[in-house]
């Protein structure tokens, strides 16, 4: 089993293997999990999210046309998701700092490294990306959070964004022109940036 | 900040691939997985869809982002990243390269046989022949273009026979094989005036080669002709007897492959029986390599067909043989004696026709008949409304009246009236319009 691909784990999941789709969620989810977690900053979201998504998927396994990767369409869907949750959540609440689930890996870091005055610089740096990927378009920041985050590739981003390479290749450009511009005024070294 | 010496050791592109992740135990991870499998089984929905409501599939489906202000829409890349990348074809990748390889597939295609000039437009192009180029590569044919090109190919043929042989010839070997090119000879014969001295030489050699090709041409001709190089030769031209002589002396002394020389005709898949001007173009054994080298065709239909051919004479070239050879389409002689023998023939085949007659010449069928049909009613007589059915040769099937002349002796004088009205064939079995016929 663990040598099947993702599409071999398709179709024996469309055939009523669910150990096969087991797999399929074992082996994504916890890049679909970072990828709502970057999107939604929540990490409770973040985990509905992720089950909503291999869920959603397994429901229409029927509709997958083997086009592209599994794994587009579960990040597909794991987009959709997110950001139907962020538009349903702006009316209910707003995120601060202080709950940023994307922070969490930092602080929980810094207290176990010795070297402070790094840390506090570390925590600094990623605070301030931080907002200033909130301060991005939501296009541009689930581009840059697929392509420069997760290591997507264009080729990658775009299947699962359905937009051309080169759409994508300039919303990465735009929204690191952005980020570095908003790093900059927050005092950070533009040749850092760069 | 940063710059106060807590500059970060990394550029911004590493810092955000390095971004730290909360990590789980390998427990946890199960545990999850195990939850989204027992949803799954249970059919349950997750706490998400109960409270942010059940979002539709083709929602769920569909491309996530709207177009950022400003965007490039374009396939080209602008900036290319080669990390993470796994080698995954995908719809969108394939969609985006489908028009570069169509466009390097139309680049490498043989392009189709042109009769109204064989000569590529940076070939001959020339400050002063600019508005020429256009006419010559427009796809628009000047037939009067087309016959005093031909009256000054045979003046200049009764003047030096020899090099207007070379021209045929040098024209010949670049088009489809067996096509008349007038228009192409004429500029052949320009570019040898521009040439350089090799072009110059280059003629002298070709010269020779079709000396020798006239030399054998002319032993074929003696011994009665090849009746493919006969079924070849087009009617209207003026050069006729110097064209299967240049056809064989291309089979003969062309140094191309086949592909360089043109599209062979002969290969091409026969065309539909659709209209008068496509009757069954069945391959020339002419347009073969090898067959106008005086090897009897093998087709007996074909030979048997010759005589009707030859039977027309040669100066009496139609509309339609000058359309036919601008198109590169050349009739057999078989379909052309098919064509003239038999009248029906003419009447265009049922793929040639439009499905029901236009609108516009509906309208001026009926405007014609109109007033007479009018004129059958009197001053104060009331509006009648007619349905006339065409039948599918454009002739009137029947008329029917209702309205104030119905029951009438106007109905018979409408109908009579109506009767005339004739459209252009369609493919339809009948069709049927209205006319309202008011009071003059």
């Amino acid at each position: 089993m663990a040598k099947l691909t993702d599409r071999e784990l398709v179709d024996r999941a469309r055939e009523g293997d669910a150990q096969a789709f087991g797999q399929l969620v074992r082996r994504h989810q916890q890049r679909i999990h970072r990828l709502a977690m970057h999107l939604l900053r929540d990490r409770a979201e973040a985990e509905d999210v992720m089950q909503e998504t291999f869920i959603r998927a397994y429901r229409a396994l029927a509709r997958f046309d083997g086009r592209s990767e599994p794994y587009t369409w579960f990040y597909r869907i794991a987009i959709n998701l997110s950001l139907n949750t962020l538009r349903s959540r702006k009316s209910r609440r707003t995120t601060t700092e202080s709950d940023d689930a994307r922070l969490d890996a930092i602080i929980n870091e810094k207290q176990t490294l010795a070297d402070a005055p790094d840390d506090a610089a570390r925590n600094q740096l990623y605070e301030a990306l931080s907002q200033g990927i909130d301060e991005l378009s939501e296009t541009l920041r689930t581009t840059l959070v697929l392509v420069c985050i997760d290591g997507r590739s264009h080729e990658e981003a775009a299947a699962m964004l359905g937009a051309p390479e080169g759409t994508i290749a300039w919303r990465v450009h735009e929204a690191r022109r952005k980020l570095k511009e908003y790093m900059v005024k927050r005092g950070f070294d533009p040749e850092e940036m760069g | 900040m940063m710059s106060e010496g807590k500059t970060p050791p990394r550029n911004l592109d590493t810092v955000l691939a390095q971004w730290p992740t909360a990590e789980r135990t390998a427990l946890e991870w199960d545990e999850s997985a195990e939850r989204v499998l027992s949803l799954i089984g249970s059919g349950d929905s997750s706490r998400l869809a109960k409270t942010t409501g059940r979002v539709s599939d083709e929602d769920l489906l569909r491309p996530p982002l709207p177009t950022a202000p400003g965007e490039v829409q374009s396939s080209a890349p602008i900036e290319t990243r080669t990390e993470g990348a796994t080698g995954m074809t995908t719809a969108s990748r394939e969609r985006d390269r489908a028009g570069f390889k169509d466009l390097a597939r139309m680049a490498n295609m043989t392009p189709p046989p042109s009769s109204v000039s064989s000569v590529r437009p940076a070939e001959t192009s020339t400050p002063g022949e600019d508005k020429k180029e256009w006419e010559a590569n427009s796809g628009v044919i000047n037939l009067a273009a087309l016959a005093e090109s031909q009256a000054a190919e045979a003046k200049a043929k009764s003047k030096a026979p020899a090099v207007a042989a070379a021209a045929v010839a040098q024209s010949t070997m670049r088009s489809a094989g067996n096509e008349p090119r007038p228009i192409a000879v004429a500029r052949e014969e320009k570019r040898e005036k521009k040439g350089s001295p090799w072009v110059a030489i280059g003629g002298v050699v070709a010269a020779a080669a079709v000396a020798a090709g006239v030399f054998f041409g002319m032993q074929h001709t003696d011994r009665g002709a090849s009746p493919a190089a006969v079924a070849v030769a087009p009617p209207s031209t003026t050069t006729g007897a110097a064209q299967p002589v240049a056809v064989a002396a291309q089979q003969t002394a062309s140094p191309l492959p086949p592909e360089e020389r043109g599209v062979d005709p002969s290969s091409l898949p026969p065309a539909s029986t659709g209209g008068v001007a496509l009757h069954g173009p069945a391959p020339l054994a002419a347009a073969k390599p090898g067959a106008a080298t005086g090897a009897p065709t093998t087709d007996p239909a074909l030979v048997a067909a010759i005589p009707t051919s030859t039977a027309a004479p040669a100066g009496s070239a139609s509309l339609q043989t000058l359309m036919q050879q601008a198109a590169g389409v050349t009739s057999s002689p078989t379909a052309t004696a098919a064509t003239t023998a038999d009248p029906d023939d003419r009447l265009p085949a049922p793929g040639s026709v439009p499905l029901k007659p236009s609108q516009g010449a509906i309208q001026g069928s009926l405007g014609a008949a109109l007033p007479s049909a009018r004129g059958c009613l009197g001053p104060d007589d009331p509006i009648s409304h007619a349905t006339i059915t065409f039948k599918s040769d454009g002739t009137v099937q029947s008329v029917g009246v209702s309205g104030g002349a119905a029951g009438k002796p106007a109905e018979a004088c409408i109908r009579a009236a109506l009767s005339k009205a004739r459209v252009t064939p369609f493919a339809q079995p009948t069709f049927t319009a209205t006319a309202t016929v008011r009071p003059n």
